[in-house]
C-alpha cells in the first residue's frame, strides 16, 4: 500500500503559495513548511486499556523569513485568514527585531538562502494500511499478546504492550521548492515486569520500521524472550566497577553510535563551539575498523525521509570511514556558518518548534567477524544487551550508556554470571580506538524511541548496527 | 470551544466528554554568546477530547474510553468524524467504571497580564542574563529562551468548566570555560513563573563557577567507601522515587502494595526520614495551578510524614478504582529538611556530586546512578574538583541511612534538601 499525501494539505497549497508570493516582495527568502501527522496509540495492561492520540499528531505551518540580517520563523495553526499569518509574521520579523536592536541586541549575520528550482514527491509503502484495520481487532490483537506474555512468568505482576500507528505528510513551498512526501511508520512493544523478594525487575523488546499492521508478527516472537530475561534479571549481581572487554549487541552499538558519537557530530555544536568532533575531521577518531553513517537514505527506518524540516533532501552521509572523521551532519544555517553543505539533516520537534542539527537513522556499518569469533576473543568480559538510556556529552566526549544486562564471559565462554544494572561511562576516542572486531551479520535499527537535544526537541530517530567488540567502563 | 461543544453534544454515541483546551502565544529567542541567532513566535490552540462510553457486561459496569486532538485548522465535518472514531473506539476499550469530575469550587481563576508584550518582557531578562554573563573565567556559550502565554480550559459533561493562566518562561544556558589545553561546559534549563532579577543572576554565577571548577576537574580518582553527596536536580530526582511508591496509579496496577501508616523506608531507620507535602500553589513554579487536568480543585496534602505513608495520591479515576478520596494530580512537591546541616554534613571525607550527565533513578527497582560531570572529592584534608566517574547505588539500600540538609531550596515545582549525604554507593573512578 503506497501512502497518499494529506488532503488538507494539498487543499492548502495555493493559500500557502500565495502567503509565499505576498511576503517574497518583502522579505528575500520565505519559506513555508506544512505538516499534517496523525500518530494513534493503542496500550493494554494487566488492568487498563488505552486509545489515544499519540503526541506525534499535530497539523500546521511554520513560515521562515530572512529578515535582512538571518532569519525570523512564525508557526501557527490556522489558516483562516492569510493575512492575519503575514501581520503575523511582519510582526516577529520587523517589530521583535526591532525592539532587540533598540535594546543593544546584535544579530549574527547570514547570507540569504539560495534554492535551486526542484519538484520532488516521496510516499512510502507498507504491506497493511494499520489506518484499516480496526480498533477493535488491534485491541484484540493486544491482548492475546498481553496475556500470552504474562503467562510465561510466574513472577509476573504486569505485561504490557502498545502499538503505534503514525502517518507523517509534509509539504515544503518557497519560491523554487515545491515537495511533498508522506511516510507511515509503527512502533510496537513489549513490557514484562515481574517481582520476587529481591523486588521488581523488567525488560521489554520493541519493534519499528516503515512498516505496517504486520510490525504485530515481530513482537510475539520476543515474548519468551522478555520472560527470560527477567528471571536473568532476578540472578543477577552488580558489576565490580572496572575496564573489561566487552561485547555490543546492535543494540547497545547503536546507542553508542547515537549517544556517544552522533550528537557529537550535529554540525550546529560546532557552530556553537559545543563538540570536540570539529578538532577531528579528517582525524583518526576509532580504530581502523569503525565505519559509521548517517542519513535519511542511508537506510529505511523511522528516521526515513525525501526532505528535512528545511526542505532540504536527506542525504546518506559518511560520518566515519576506517576510523577517519570525515563528516558531520548539518541544517541549513549551520552549513552557511562553516561553508560546508547542508546534508537533510534539519529537523523540528513539531511545526512549532525550531530546526537544529538532528540524526535520523545512525549506525556502525558490519565488519568482517563473527560474534563466535568476538565471544572466543574474550579473555575476560561481558557480552552487553539491551539499554535503557543515553545522554550526550558531545563537548568534552563522556559517556553515558544505561544498558539492561551483561553477560559475563571469561576464556571465550559464557560462565552464566549475569550483571545488572550496568552503566558503560568512559571517553568516547577511547571507546571508538578500542574497536577491535565488528561483526559481518547484517545491520540492525531500531527507532522504537525518540532522541532529544539536551533535554527536549525530542525526533524519532533510529540506530543500530551489528555487534562490535572493545574495552568499555562498566560500573 | 463552543463550536467544539455543540459538535460533541451533536454525536449521541458519547456518553461522557471532558475537553481540554491550551490557547499558547510565544516568544522564543536562540543566541550564540551574545548574539540573536533566530527569533521566533507561534499562536497554536491544542484541544483534546476525551469520549466515554458506559456498558455492562455480566452485571459489571464498565467505561471506555478514548482521545482525539482536535486542531485549529479542522473542519466541523473532520471534527465529528474524529469524535465518532473515537466513540467507537472507546466501545472496545473495558476500563473499570468511574464516575467524572462534578464542579468544585470557583470555577474561574484566569488572570490579565500588566504586560502584554512578550518580547518586551523577555529583553529585560536577556540584559540581566548577559550582565552575569563573563566571570571567574566562564562565560555564556548560547542561550534559549522562551516565554508562553497560556490560557487553558477544562470542560466535562458533569458541568466542570476551569479556566486558569500562566505565563512560563523557559531558559536554556550553555556555560563555557576553557583554557590552552581543555574546554568544557556545562548545561542548565530555568523554568519560572515570576522574573527574579537577583535569584535569575545568583543562578548564572553558580552556573559559571561550576564550569570554571569543571575545566580544573581531574579524573575521578579510585576511592572506596566514602560517603556520597547529592545535590541539585539529582537529590529531587533521588527522592522522587517515593512519588511513584505513593501513586495510585501504580498501586493500581500492583507495582507498590505500600498502605496508608507504613514506614515507607523500613524499621529501624538510622538517618533522618522523609516527609514529602504535595501543595497545589507554589511561587514561582510553572506547575502551579488550583485544578488538576481533571477538574479536580486541589489542596495541599501531607503525603508522607517522617517515612511513614500518609495518603496515596490519586488522580480522580485511580481514586474511584482504590475507594479513597481524589487527591487529585498535585503539581508541586516539598520535602522537607533533615536534622543536620550542609555544614554538619559535609565532615570528613566526601564526594559531592554537583552534574550528572543524567542522573537516573529507576522507580521499580530503586537502582540509581550515572556518570558525573563535577564533583568535589574531599579527602579529608581538600577539595579536588572531579570528572570522569560514576555512581551507582539502590535507594531501598541507601535510605536506612541517609542524611538530608537543614537547608532546603527551590528548583520550579519541588522545594527540597540543599543536599543528600548517603552511604553504600558504589563510586567508579580511574
Amino acid at each position: 500500500m503506497k501512502t497518499k499525501v494529506s488532503q488538507f494539505l494539498l487543499d492548502n497549497k495555493a493559500v500557502l503559495k500565495q502567503i509565499v508570493d505576498v511576503l517574497s516582495k518583502e522579505f528575500k527568502y520565505v519559506s513555508i513548511l506544512g505538516v499534517d501527522t496523525v500518530s494513534n496509540i493503542y496500550a493494554v495492561n494487566c488492568t487498563t486499556t488505552s486509545v489515544a492520540d499519540a503526541d506525534l499528531t499535530e497539523k500546521g505551518f511554520v513560515v521562515r523569513v530572512f529578515n535582512s540580517i538571518n532569519y525570523s520563523e512564525y508557526s501557527f495553526d490556522q489558516l483562516n485568514n492569510p493575512d492575519d499569518v503575514v501581520e503575523s509574521v511582519r510582526e516577529i520579523a520587523y517589530k521583535d527585531v526591532a525592539l532587540l536592536n533598540s535594546c543593544n541586541v546584535d544579530l549574527i549575520e547570514f547570507p540569504v538562502i539560495e534554492e535551486d528550482v526542484l519538484v520532488d514527491s516521496f510516499n512510502s509503502e507498507v504491506e497493511i494500511d494499520p489506518f484499516t484495520i480496526s480498533t477493535d481487532e488491534k485491541i484484540k490483537k493486544l491482548v492475546e499478546l498481553k496475556d500470552e506474555g504474562f503467562s510465561l512468568n510466574k513472577s509476573f505482576i504486569d505485561f504490557r504492550v502498545s502499538f503505534q500507528e503514525t502517518l507523517i505528510s509534509k509539504i515544503f513551498v518557497s519560491s523554487k521548492k515545491d515537495l511533498e512526501q508522506s511516510i507511515l511508520f509503527t512502533t510496537m512493544s513489549a513490557v514484562g515486569i515481574g517481582r520476587n523478594d529481591q523486588g521488581i525487575k523488567y525488560d521489554f523488546k520493541s519493534a519499528s520500521g516503515l512498516k505496517g499492521y504486520e510490525i504485530f508478527d515481530e513482537i510475539k516472537s520476543g515474548l519468551q524472550e522478555i520472560s527470560d530475561n527477567v528471571n536473568d534479571l532476578f540472578k543477577a549481581e552488580r558489576v565490580v566497577p572496572g575496564s573489561y572487554e566487552i561485547i555490543c549487541d546492535p543494540d547497545v552499538s547503536g546507542l553508542i553510535a547515537h549517544e556517544a558519537f552522533g550528537h557529537g557530530v550535529e554540525m550546529d555544536m560546532f557552530v556553537k563551539n559545543r563538540a570536540k568532533g570539529a578538532e577531528y575531521i579528517n582525524k583518526e577518531i576509532a580504530s581502523l575498523k569503525t565505519n559509521m553513517r548517517d542519513g535519511a537514505q542511508s537506510a529505511v527506518e523511522v528516521g526515513t525521509y525525501l526532505f528535512d524540516d528545511e526542505g532540504t533532501l536527506g542525504t546518506d552521509t559518511v560520518v566515519i570511514d576506517n576510523g577517519i572523521l570525515v563528516n558531520g551532519i548539518s541544517d541549513v544555517l549551520s552549513a552557511f556558518k562553516l561553508g560546508t553543505t547542508p546534508t537533510g539533516n534539519g529537523r523540528r520537534e513539531s511545526f512549532e518548534r525550531k530546526a537544529y542539527a538532528r540524526m535520523t537513522n545512525t549506525f556502525f556499518d558490519k565488519g568482517e567477524e563473527t560474534v563466535e569469533d568476538m565471544i572466543k576473543a574474550t579473555k575476560k568480559g561481558y557480552f552487553l544487551e539491551g539499554y535503557f538510556s543515553g545522554m550526550e556529552d558531545p563537548k568534552n566526549w563522556g559517556i553515558q550508556c544505561v544498558l539492561a544486562k551483561g553477560r559475563e564471559i571469561i576464556d571465550g565462554q559464557f560462565t552464566g554470571k549475569i550483571i545488572s544494572p550496568v552503566t558503560l561511562t568512559g571517553y568516547v576516542p577511547d571507546l571508538l580506538q578500542a574497536i577491535s572486531m565488528v561483526s559481518k551479520d547484517d545491520v540492525c535499527l531500531t527507532g522504537s524511541g525518540a532522541c532529544g537535544k539536551g533535554h527536549k526537541e525530542w525526533v524519532k530517530v533510529s540506530c543500530g548496527g551489528t555487534h562490535i567488540k572493545t574495552i568499555g567502563r562498566l560500573s | 470551544m463552543d463550536r467544539l461543544l455543540q459538535l460533541v453534544k451533536e454525536v449521541k454515541a458519547i456518553d461522557e466528554y471532558q475537553i481540554t483546551q491550551k490557547v499558547i502565544t510565544s516568544k522564543e529567542l536562540f543566541f550564540i554568546k551574545d548574539k540573536l541567532q533566530m527569533n521566533r513566535g507561534k499562536d497554536v490552540t491544542h484541544t483534546t477530547v476525551v469520549v466515554f462510553k458506559n456498558f455492562e457486561e455480566d452485571g459489571k459496569k464498565y467505561k471506555g474510553l478514548a482521545s482525539t486532538q482536535i486542531k485549529a485548522s479542522d473542519t466541523d465535518e473532520e471534527i465529528t468524524s474524529k469524535l465518532k472514531k473515537a466513540i467507537f473506539s472507546a466501545q472496545f476499550v473495558k476500563n473499570d467504571y468511574y464516575e467524572l469530575v462534578t464542579p468544585q469550587g470557583d470555577s474561574d481563576s484566569t488572570f490579565e497580564e500588566k504586560t502584554t508584550d512578550l518580547t518586551v518582557k523577555i529583553t529585560k531578562l536577556i540584559k540581566d542574563l548577559y550582565q552575569e554573563g563573563n566571570q571567574f573565567g566562564a562565560f555564556l556559550n548560547s542561550t534559549e529562551f522562551f516565554i508562553n502565554k497560556e490560557t487553558s480550559r477544562i470542560v466535562n459533561s458533569n458541568g466542570v468548566d476551569v479556566k486558569t493562566s500562566s505565563t512560563p518562561f523557559e531558559v536554556e544556558i550553555i556555560t563555557e570555560a576553557s583554557n590552552d589545553l581543555d574546554s568544557v561546559e556545562l548545561f542548565d534549563v530555568l523554568h519560572f513563573t515570576d522574573y527574579n532579577e537577583e535569584w535569575l543572576k545568583e543562578t548564572v554565577k553558580e552556573s559559571l563557577h561550576q564550569t570554571k571548577l569543571r575545566l580544573e576537574a581531574v579524573p575521578m580518582p579510585k576511592v572506596e567507601d566514602i560517603p556520597v553527596i547529592l545535590s541539585g536536580e539529582s537529590v529531587v530526582q533521588f527522592l522522587n522515587y517515593y512519588s511513584f511508591h505513593v501513586d495510585g496509579a501504580s498501586k493500581y496496577n500492583h507495582y507498590h502494595e505500600n498502605k496508608i501508616g507504613d514506614h515507607l523506608q523500613g524499621e529501624d531507620i538510622i538517618g533522618d526520614k522523609v516527609t514529602m507535602v504535595k501543595t497545589p500553589m507554589l511561587s514561582n513554579s510553572t506547575y502551579s495551578s488550583k485544578y488538576d487536568a481533571d477538574g479536580v480543585l486541589l489542596e495541599e496534602t501531607e503525603v508522607i510524614s517522617e517515612g511513614v505513608l500518609k495518603a496515596i495520591l490519586a488522580s480522580n479515576r485511580y481514586a474511584y478504582y482504590l475507594g479513597i478520596k481524589p487527591t487529585g494530580m498535585i503539581g508541586n512537591t516539598i520535602y522537607s529538611g533533615g536534622s543536620k546541616s550542609v555544614k554538619e554534613l559535609k565532615q570528613g571525607p566526601y564526594l559531592e556530586l554537583l552534574k550528572f550527565s543524567a542522573f537516573q533513578m529507576d522507580r521499580f527497582t530503586g537502582n540509581f546512578g550515572g556518570e558525573f560531570r563535577l564533583g568535589i572529592y574531599y579527602d579529608g584534608e581538600k577539595e579536588i574538583p572531579v570528572t570522569l566517574g560514576s555512581i551507582s547505588g539502590n535507594i531501598k539500600v541507601s535510605q536506612k541511612e541517609m542524611y538530608l540538609s537543614k537547608e532546603t531550596t527551590q528548583m520550579n515545582r519541588f522545594i527540597a534538601p540543599k543536599i543528600i549525604k548517603l552511604k553504600d554507593v558504589v563510586i567508579a573512578g580511574e
